[in-house]
């Protein structure tokens, strides 16, 4: 069997172990205030474009609605990864389903950015 | 006797079939690590999902424009249904989070001889932000 | 003692019996008895056809793990008493191929521990010893995981082993981190590359079944957290 070999993309696990760390610290803020904003400040209250428009001109509010999109994309994604290599896929540094996934957040990275810019 | 089937694999170096009975019993969640473990997954896929649906549902809305927005947010927050759906997604980040950062303290190399105190003190903590929020979303549920 | 043990087993023969099948014995219960004075009894008395290993009788050579009552365990260290059933199942340990009935072919096992260097290499370039007063910090985590007896327990318990096939697995992983964070040897970084894959360290969640297994209280979640650490810093620690 091949020797387990660092990925041939410098050094991938660790960096990638180490950003899943990061966004995790970043999501609990984001998130945090994303729910208390959004639902339960005003319990009940049903959320309409304007308000979203309202929210969005205020720049750190945009910022923290983008680095939610940002980091939880990452996160879940990079989870699901670190998920399929348990079941032994990218064994010997191979990415496998990596691009599919990849691909995927870009995707919808690229549309959530959109529609926060547009709104903006 | 339950587990005892046997599973084959093919040998990593070798050419031949090797027999390991099925290790069912391994997986079960006997001890707090294996529970906190798998809550962690199942929680996580639960979440990549809502994440993915929620993205796509909420920035298509945004991209058709104001009353389709609107109508598309009045229809899924006026629901019992959704309220309650919601607190389950509360439940899922409040456990994947505070174990999350349960994980996070033991990456750093802080408590890893009492990780299954920690482990029950970030479940009381989930608990406890969750019960605050089922009451003050209890006026919206009752109505 | 008076009372009877009631022993399951497993039995098995690749090649020769159709399917793995169960058996159980009656067993006279005696004083302070092991899981392995068990299993000598039965194949004294009752079945000389079981086969199963076991060498020093006292914890130290890790021949005799068996999963006995829903957990990994040395035979040897395993009292009855301390079971609190007198219903005993045992089988051969998990991950591993079945040789024959209790016994299971370790191959998977060493060629992972053999594949991170497990042994002392010297640093070319020094004449004197090192130095290391006793009770040093950089000594206090790695003198608790190197009493590592190879008995394959924490191998055989965790499912990281289990669904990756390549996974080197908590015993490697330890005593990989028992060799890189020993100053005198000289091998650091080139054992650091080798964990640091997909088939190392990155596989370990924390389930720390492993901790829960082991017979000599080693922690190899903690090792392999360390081996994390060095990967992520290693430019940073010199020793990349």
């Amino acid at each position: 069997m091949k020797q387990t070999m660092e990925n041939k993309i410098g050094n991938w696990n660790a960096i990638a172990w180490l950003l899943q760390r990061l966004t995790a610290v970043g999501l609990l803020l984001f998130l945090g205030i994303h729910f208390w904003l959004l639902h339960y400040r005003h319990p009940g209250e049903v959320i309409t474009y304007d308000s979203v428009l309202m929210r969005l001109r205020f720049q750190p509010l945009l910022l923290a609605d983008l680095g939610l999109l940002i980091f939880g994309l990452f996160h879940a994604l990079n989870g699901l990864q670190a998920i399929i290599q348990d079941y032994g896929f990218g064994a010997g540094g191979k990415r496998g389903l990596g691009w599919i996934l990849l691909l995927l957040g870009l995707v919808m990275g690229l549309l959530g950015g959109f529609a926060l810019w547009q709104t903006f | 006797m339950k587990g005892m089937h046997l599973v084959t694999r093919e040998g990593l170096d070798v050419a031949y079939k090797t027999e390991m009975i099925s290790n069912a019993e391994v997986w079960k969640p006997g001890s707090v690590g294996m529970i906190a473990w798998y809550l962690q997954r199942i929680t996580g896929v639960a979440l990549v999902g809502y994440l993915l649906l929620h993205i796509f549902l909420i920035g298509s809305s945004l991209l058709r424009g104001r009353a389709a927005f609107d109508s598309m947010l009045s229809l899924l927050m006026g629901s019992k249904l959704f309220l309650i759906l919601d607190l389950a997604l509360l439940a899922a980040v409040l456990i994947h989070g505070l174990n999350g950062i349960r994980l996070i303290l033991f990456d750093v190399g802080v408590g890893i001889l009492n990780q299954k105190k920690i482990f029950w003190t970030a479940m009381a903590i989930a608990l406890g932000l969750f019960a605050w929020a089922v009451v003050r979303m209890g006026p919206e549920l009752l109505k | 003692m008076g009372s009877f043990l009631n022993v399951t087993l497993f039995r098995y023969l690749p090649g020769t019996d159709h399917s793995p099948r169960y058996e159980t014995f009656e067993v006279p219960e005696s004083k302070q008895m092991a899981i392995l004075d068990v299993l000598t009894y039965i194949q004294k008395h009752l079945d000389r056809s079981l086969t199963f290993r076991y060498s020093c009788r006292i914890g130290m050579c890790g021949s005799c793990a068996l999963f006995i009552n829903g957990r990994s365990r040395l035979a040897c260290r395993t009292l009855v008493d301390g079971l609190g059933t007198k219903d005993i199942h045992i089988r051969p340990l998990p991950n591993l191929p079945v040789i024959k009935d209790l016994t299971v072919d370790l191959t998977p096992f060493f060629d992972k521990y053999e594949k991170i260097k497990p042994y002392f290499i010297a640093k070319e370039d020094r004449e004197d010893f090192y130095r290391v007063p006793e009770g040093a910090k950089e000594r206090i985590l790695v003198d608790k995981m190197l009493e590592c007896i190879t008995c394959g327990a924490c191998f055989s318990s965790c499912t990281m082993v289990t669904t990756n096939p390549f996974y080197l697995g908590p015993a490697a992983l330890n005593r990989a981190f028992c060799l890189i964070a020993d100053k005198r040897d000289g091998a650091g970084a080139k054992r650091l590359r080798l964990v640091n894959g997909p088939e190392g360290v990155w596989r370990c969640h924390g389930q720390f079944n492993c901790m829960e297994v082991c017979p000599k209280k080693i922690i190899p979640t903690w090792s392999i957290q360390q081996l994390k650490k060095r990967c992520v810093f290693k430019k940073w620690m010199g020793i990349g």
